[in-house]
């Protein structure tokens, strides 16, 4: 494998990860479409899909290995093998929440009880899809900004995550048609999509690292005695 | 600390002016493993062959600034030259033991020059000390009688290293150690500098990246800016930090194999 062939392969991986992006960003968009309209077709057809966005993630995974096997990559090439690993296996676990969800949808009761959790759910997932989709923006872009924003597009996904758990521990009304099944289900979609923007948020940290180098700082050895001076010149 | 180094606006030229370091600036801490990488003709052999006064055995070849060792300059009037050397040894891209002489008499040659008439019992002590050190003790423990020449490539340059080591220097400065050897030589040199940087102070020039991503703790990296202009200290750093992120564009491009 010549060099040329290396850099090639750096690109072919780059595309892959933004093509396993765009599986996963619909993934997350049809399950929850499904969970609110209950729609079971669309719910199989985000569970069958699973399959590509598995396959696409271990094409990955075997093509890092191949490069580092092959070419002992360093400095940019070797950031961006490694936190195209560790995004592709981030994805990969977002499209694992988008089959739970999908498997909710299939079995949720819609009744009038659940109206006011829907409209929370609502938000929360359209919430979760900004996030992911700025999250492989900012891989796309290599921008760190956009990564360090996700935080913050994540933080209202969180209140609302703790807003229905706390609704559902504590109901205001009796409801008769409460089920502790259904109020599990809800919570449960709610924990996944909560997660997917976990996800995402330390996804953005790996493409600060892919750009800066630094992992929280604590990464690299101690500098040498004169650093400061060979880059002060 | 006896093995700490330290450059300051070191430069060297050959007869005729040609200048081939310039300003190098570094401190090489004592009892690490610093290497220094870059392309043909940058001066990395030359910087080296300056931080033990080698170069200026050159006809015409002279240098200029501080090299610091144990807080001497070596540079200043007064320092013995033989005296750095013994300090401060080296070990060649060729193993070049002296081919006919005993495997013994190659480990103690320079201490013999170097201290005089010594007795049989303590050459014999330094020549195993040594040859232990070098990791290469096992191997011929049976035959310290047999010729220099009659070990391997690999075998040759752990008994140069043993050399290098019997008059007890602070520092190993090592110009391609392993180019004229197979992996597994590679190998055995490269856990042998592992051991050693626990009492010595070592240098190495490789012209293989990853061995200096392997063996060493910093690495500094020299590039001219173009074909005859002198070689400068690009970057300097821990190892880690050089081979994962880079401070410079071209250290970058080096490394990547984007050079050029």
């Amino acid at each position: 494998m010549t060099r040329q062939m290396f850099h090639e392969g750096l690109e072919q991986l780059n595309q892959e990860i933004l093509h396993l992006g765009s599986l996963v960003v619909e993934a997350v968009d049809l399950s929850t479409q499904s969970l609110f309209t209950g729609d079971r077709k669309l719910a199989n057809s985000v569970i069958a899909g699973d399959e590509d966005i598995n396959e696409l993630t271990l094409r990955i995974e075997g093509r890092c290995l191949a490069l580092q096997a092959r070419q002992q990559p360093v400095a940019k090439d070797l950031r961006l093998l490694h936190v195209c690993l560790l995004v592709s296996l981030h994805l990969e676990r977002i499209g694992d929440l988008a089959v739970n969800i999908a498997k909710i949808a299939k079995r949720l009761e819609r009744t009038s009880a659940a109206e006011p959790y829907f409209d929370l759910l609502r938000k929360m997932s359209a919430q979760a899809l900004e996030v992911l989709r700025q999250g492989i923006k900012a891989f796309a872009d290599r921008d760190v900004e956009l990564a360090a924003s996700l935080e913050d597009i994540d933080e209202p996904i969180d209140e609302m995550f703790k807003e229905i758990l706390s609704r559902l521990l504590h109901p205001e009304e009796k409801d008769e048609e409460t089920s502790s099944e259904w109020s599990t289900h809800i919570a449960l979609a709610s924990r996944y999509i909560e997660r997917i923007a976990d996800q995402v948020v330390d996804m953005g940290a790996r493409v600060s690292f892919l750009v800066t180098g630094q992992l929280d700082g604590q990464y690299f050895d101690r500098p040498a005695p004169d650093l400061q001076r060979q880059f002060g010149q | 600390m006896a093995g700490y180094l330290a450059t300051n606006n070191l430069s060297a030229s050959f007869g005729g002016g040609v200048q081939a370091i310039e300003n190098i600036t570094v401190e090489i801490p004592a009892n690490k493993v610093t290497a220094i990488i870059g392309p043909s003709g940058c001066g990395k052999s030359t910087f080296l062959r300056c931080l033990n006064r080698m170069h200026e055995l050159v006809p015409g070849a002279k240098a200029s600034g501080e090299v610091v060792w144990d807080g001497r300059n070596i540079y200043a009037s007064g320092m013995d030259a033989t005296e750095v050397r013994r300090g401060i040894g080296m070990v060649f891209q060729k193993p070049n033991p002296f081919p006919l002489m005993s495997i013994e008499d190659n480990v103690s040659a320079g201490l013999r020059l170097a201290s005089g008439r010594i007795g049989k019992a303590k050459i014999a002590e330094v020549v195993e000390r040594s040859l232990k050190l070098a990791a290469l003790w096992d191997e011929v423990k049976n035959k310290l009688h047999k010729p220099g020449g009659s070990l391997s490539g690999g075998q040759q340059q752990r008994l140069c290293i043993a050399r290098a080591l019997a008059v007890q220097p602070d520092v190993i400065l090592m110009d391609e150690p392993c180019s004229a050897l197979d992996p597994a030589s590679t190998q055995k040199i490269e856990d042998t500098i592992d051991k050693l940087k626990k009492n010595y102070t070592i240098v190495i020039v490789t012209h293989n990246m990853q061995q200096a991503a392997r063996v060493s703790d910093f690495t500094g990296f020299m590039l001219s800016k173009e074909m005859g202009e002198p070689g400068r200290m690009i970057e300097y750093g821990p190892t880690n930090k050089i081979f994962t992120m880079p401070e410079r564009k071209e250290t970058e491009n080096y490394i990547t194999g984007r050079f050029g």
